[in-house]
């Protein structure tokens, strides 16, 4: 009989480690997220409406760009063919937090909403324009100069002078100077413990000598460690930037992307239907 | 005796490996909780941001001649019954307080869509500038609001998802974390007072 504390201790003692092991590293099931918006696509302007030709998308796509390489303030128009049942001030911030629109730190980013089949738009401000572009200012815009001229079916126009009016009341606060690169700010390390990154670097090492011994001169071994490299950077990002846009880092070639890395996003900005 | 020696080791490193997860289990819940705060904080200050816009909005609406009295004085009572009531992250598990907050606010909300709706028969009121400029301050008000109260039941559920889950409702056991009470508006409620800018 003394024996069945031990025993019971010695159960603890093993099994909650192994399945902690086997728990926590399971996917939750409790998803922040509730509102599916569009897959990120790294454009300026992604016109899934089709209220814009090719040339006004290029158009509008290079202020957008240009406005952003000045001030680092980033400004995306999304239109859609409609918002699948989501109110459209609800959508907008989703997408701004999905697509990590502004940058890191500063949080200026401003997402540009219009939805074909409700005929209602959305200006969805950043936490960081919340001050410049107030939500009166923003339903200004959309009241005063996206309206008049979505009514008389002139997208362009409306989208123009809106993108005109909000790069106004942006301008000049942020500069790039303030924002530094990819600064993650605190609590941020939440995600995998320490004990996965031990394991994690653990089997690394053992897949990378396996593989040396494996085959290949010392060479080929060095190259596939530098592969490596950018997984175990990713494993941290991934943890750091929630959900980060992959498809949209390493921009700027051809019509430019912008790289997701704000998305701090409350509710802010004005919107009305047409 | 080697034998027992091998036991003796693996009984040692399978403690410390205990300890390590039970530490980065704790660290974990911290953090969730830390969240939650957080997030609470986010959805007073909503409220409170919306306490602040009522006095200016009562202000101008007053301004309009032969407004209703007691539509204004309704909303001015309901502001003052809303911003009587706080509660600190401790309150969080406390189901009663929650749903005392949320009946005040929500008791606000109603006062302040009467009002909206009674404007509708003052339309030279509606077409001033301070008074659009107004209503959309509100509407952007009540989007936080609804953003910060989604964001703070996300941070809910994440955070009792730790709680109650092994190993974690071990730790939460031991350490004394309770379950934290998601902020459910009442049907029909959580719809912000519609704002029809057409008319």
């Amino acid at each position: 009989m003394r024996w069945r504390p031990t025993i019971r201790f010695f159960l603890n003692v093993l099994i909650v480690p192994l399945s902690w092991l086997a728990l926590v590293h399971a996917p939750s099931s409790v998803c922040a997220q509730d509102i599916r918006t569009l897959p990120p696509t790294g454009k300026w302007v992604t016109d899934e409406g089709g209220f814009l030709t090719p040339l006004q998308e290029d158009l509008l796509s290079r202020r957008l760009q240009g406005y952003a390489d000045t001030t680092s303030t980033q400004i995306v128009i999304v239109t859609l063919q409609d918002l699948g049942g989501y109110a459209a001030s609800d959508y907008a911030v989703q997408l701004g937090r999905d697509w990590g629109v502004g940058t890191s730190g500063a949080d200026n980013g401003l997402v540009i909403l219009v939805s074909r089949a409700e005929r209602e738009m959305f200006l969805a401000t950043g936490f960081g324009l919340e001050g410049l572009v107030t939500d009166a200012m923003a339903s200004r815009v959309v009241r005063n100069i996206m309206r008049p001229a979505f009514r008389d079916g002139n997208f362009y126009e409306g989208l123009d002078g809106a993108v005109t009016a909000v790069m106004g009341l942006a301008s000049g606060y942020f500069t790039s100077d303030d924002v530094v690169a990819a600064d993650q700010g605190p609590g941020s390390g939440r995600g995998t413990p320490v004990i996965g990154y031990i394991i994690f670097i653990f089997v690394f090492f053992l897949i990378s000598s396996v593989r040396r011994r494996g085959g290949g001169g010392p060479g080929k071994g060095v190259r596939r460690r530098h592969h490596g490299m950018p997984i175990v950077f990713w494993g941290g990002m991934g943890g750091l930037g929630g959900h980060g846009s992959s498809g949209s880092f390493g921009g700027g070639f051809g019509g430019g992307s912008f790289g997701g890395m704000g998305g701090g996003f409350g509710g802010g900005g004005a919107g009305g239907g047409w | 005796m080697n034998l027992g020696k091998y036991v003796a080791i693996g009984v040692v490193l399978v403690i410390v490996f205990g300890l390590f997860s039970g530490v980065g289990t704790y660290n974990g819940l911290v953090d969730a909780e830390e969240g939650v705060a957080r997030a609470w904080a986010n959805v007073e200050t909503n409220y409170q941001r919306r306490s602040d816009l009522i006095p200016n909005l009562v202000n101008t609406v007053r301004g309009a001649a032969d407004f209703e009295q007691e539509t204004l004085e309704a909303v001015t009572n309901a502001r003052a019954r809303a911003t009587s009531i706080n509660l600190d992250a401790s309150d969080l598990s406390d189901p009663a307080r929650l749903a005392e907050f949320r009946t005040a606010q929500e008791g606000l909300s109603g006062a302040l869509g009467r009002l909206l709706m009674v404007t509708e028969n003052y339309p030279e009121l509606r077409a001033t500038e301070a008074f659009r400029d107004l209503q959309s301050q509100l509407e952007g008000t009540e989007n936080r609001i609804s953003v910060a109260r989604r964001d703070y039941n996300a941070a809910v559920a994440a955070y009792n998802q730790r709680v109650r889950r092994f190993p974690g409702s071990l730790v939460a056991g031991i350490t004394g974390f309770e379950r934290r009470t998601p902020f459910e508006a009442q049907a029909g409620a959580e719809k912000a007072p519609e704002v029809d800018f057409n008319s």
